[in-house]
């Protein structure tokens, strides 16, 4: 039997894609979590009302049974023993494996600051969170969003959206500073502001002052911003401590080889919880996106049916409209010096393609995402580009590469 | 499984197809005449791009490993069970653009009105896609491999753009795709 851990991206994923490889070998499934497999990236828009939860279930119970997949929901693994292939379950169950997969995800940070356990005090990861978070938004006045993020910005707007007093809280210099560079990141910055979110960057939060148990402010930089919720959004952790605790090799996240195959060859590891080879830098790192997610979840269930097939790597990307701008950034946007940065400007929309010599190391199309992949492709291939000035022009297509 | 392929010799860059595709397809009255005055205004999901003289009409290739398909998270991008075409499905859309980042032909479009994904499905519940239908020269042509085997052997020097499939003990999706330029 294979058996895999987390319902996510990756998990599910690999479930699938196992039932049409192996249709022989039974597969279970375990998640920790009651909701199906849904879209986390929906999340912000249930807070904001768009859409109903049941809108961003992927995959029901019905489909999990029809697919023939064992599928145990509310269930926690609690420890692996690799010795003799069983893994155990909080309930008491004992499942015996003969291919695991670890596709655990990850979790929000929560650092150990005073009043971080009060009342009010919210993260986003899990549709469950998204549910606190949209009841306690209705009677709520002013909320405290820690971290300008991905996930930081899509809750802040959100919340604004339902009415909401909603101050934003990044320590570094610019919002999105994973995705954007200062410029960038300013052009995003006025757009959300006009949609009601207060920025504070350059200023870290230190500490949540409480109340009768319930959150009643935030001080940032020596001053309270009163607040009764706050959300922290200051990142995410890989979920390493299964692996750990079983004695397989975890640096970052979960070490894996090319084919998504942990220091024990009877056990993989897929999406946030594992590492994956960045393509730019040569290093290990975690992207945490849901494509790379599904990418690996598919590679380690070929690698399980016995399907040899290699994970290629990736690099850091990501997509999302954020106060109706459209974004894609790929790669290194900043640039190392001796780099060359080509810019084009233009009525709100602004692109950016960071090259060394020939080939293109990162690339932000803001406003105007036309042709995105195709320049996105070039950084992920590492092709060598003639003819760059082309390349960062908003009327260049994917013929203008095969033309010259 | 059938695609639209393209003989580059023959293109004239006239962009008859784009029109075609943009009235058949993209606008709500389905005529030229009153397309033209619509807003938001009509898109083609077939584009005809390049240096005039090597011009080249692309619109999706419909690959077998394609990354369009794998990144979407809100399983709105589908791959038809019976004729093997992929297609946007506006309804389930959430305008997250993870498809547009990854499409390494840059086939998708982003409705900024609409904010969903658009698409070339092949006009696969049509009798022939528009495009091919509208082309003077017949440089977009409509059928499976084979048919397009013909199409390079009447005539060297065509330029193909297709994506390799997963294969066996090779790197998987996210880097997989080759740009393969055929026959030059
Ligand atoms: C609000 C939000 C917006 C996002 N936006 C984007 C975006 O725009 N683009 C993008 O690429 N990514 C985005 N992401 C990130 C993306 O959702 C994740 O990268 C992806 O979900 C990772 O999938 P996964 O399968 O690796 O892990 P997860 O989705 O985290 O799934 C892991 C599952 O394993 C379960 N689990 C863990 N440990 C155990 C255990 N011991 N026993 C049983 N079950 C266990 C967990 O409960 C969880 O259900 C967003 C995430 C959020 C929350
Ligand atoms: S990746 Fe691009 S070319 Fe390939 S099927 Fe998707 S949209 Fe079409
Ligand atoms: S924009 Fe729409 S079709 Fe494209 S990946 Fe996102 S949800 Fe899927």
């Amino acid at each position: 039997m294979h058996i895999i851990i987390g319902q996510g991206a990756a998990g599910t994923a690999a479930a699938n894609l196992l039932r049409q490889m192996a249709p022989l070998t039974p597969v279970t499934i375990i998640t920790g979590e009651q909701d199906y497999f849904y879209s986390r990236i929906d999340l912000p828009d249930i807070i904001a009302g768009k859409y109903e939860p049941s809108a961003s279930v992927l995959q029901q119970a019905e489909d999990f049974v029809n697919l023939g997949i064992d599928c145990r929901m509310g269930e926690m693994v609690e420890a692996i023993s690799p010795g003799d292939k069983t893994v155990s379950l909080k309930s008491g169950k004992v499942l015996r494996y003969g291919k695991l997969l670890l596709a655990t995800g990850s979790s929000s940070v929560l650092p150990a600051i005073p009043g971080i356990g009060a009342k009010g005090v919210y993260s986003l990861w899990t549709m469950a969170q998204a549910r606190d978070i949209a009841a306690a938004a209705g009677t709520a006045k002013s909320v405290v969003v820690v971290g300008a993020g991905l996930i930081g910005l899509k809750t802040a707007l959100a919340l604004a959206a339902r009415g909401l007093k909603v101050t934003l809280v990044e320590k570094m210099a610019s919002i999105m500073p994973r995705q954007l560079d200062s410029e960038g990141s300013g052009l995003l910055a006025e757009k959300v502001r006009s949609c009601g979110v207060e920025i504070i960057t350059g200023s870290a939060m230190e500490e949540i002052e409480v109340s009768d148990g319930a959150v009643k402010g935030v001080k940032v930089a020596g001053r309270t911003m009163p607040a009764d919720m706050v959300i922290m959004a200051l990142g995410v952790r890989p979920n390493t401590e299964l692996a750990a605790a079983a004695g397989l090799a975890v640096g970052k996240g979960i070490t894996v080889n090319e084919f998504q195959q942990t220091s024990d060859q009877d056990i993989f590891a897929a999406g946030d919880c594992a590492e994956a080879v960045d393509n730019l830098s040569g290093s290990q790192t975690i992207q945490a996106t849901w494509p790379v997610a599904v990418e690996q979840g598919s590679v380690a269930a070929y690698n399980m049916a016995g399907y040899k097939t290699l994970f290629g790597g990736s690099v850091a990307m990501n997509s999302v409209e954020i106060a109706g701008i459209p974004l894609v950034s790929v790669g290194d946007v900043i640039g190392q010096p001796g780099d060359d940065i080509f810019i084009d400007r233009r009525n709100g929309t602004y692109r950016k393609i960071v090259m060394r010599g020939k080939i293109a190391r990162g690339v932000i199309c803001l406003g105007d995402i036309r042709q995105a992949g195709v320049i996105g492709g070039l950084v992920l291939r590492q092709m060598e580009i003639e003819n760059v000035e082309k390349l960062v022009s908003p009327f260049f297509r994917y013929a203008d590469l095969i033309a010259v | 499984m059938k695609r639209v392929w393209v003989d580059s010799d023959k293109c004239l860059g006239c962009k008859t197809c784009e029109l075609q595709c943009a009235v058949e397809r993209g606008s709500v009255s389905k005529m030229l005449v009153e397309a033209v005055k619509e807003d938001p205004k009509p898109v083609a999901r077939v584009g005809v791009f390049g240096p005039s003289g090597s011009s080249f009409p692309l619109q999706c290739r419909h690959c077998q490993d394609a990354m369009c398909l794998k990144v979407c998270p809100a399983g709105a991008m589908q791959r038809d069970t019976e004729k093997g075409n992929i297609a946007a499905n506006q309804d389930k859309c959430r305008g997250c653009w993870m498809c547009v980042m990854a499409c390494p032909f840059g086939c998708i479009t982003p409705s900024t009105e609409y904010k969903v994904a658009l698409k070339c499905d092949a006009c696969m519940h049509m009798e022939e896609p528009a495009c091919v239908a509208s082309c003077p020269t017949g440089a977009l042509v409509y059928g499976d491999e084979s048919s397009y085997s013909k199409v390079l052997t009447a005539r060297r020097g065509s330029i193909a753009v297709m994506a390799a499939s997963l294969t066996e003990g090779k790197p998987s999706g996210i880097v997989s795709i080759e740009l393969l330029r055929e026959d030059r």
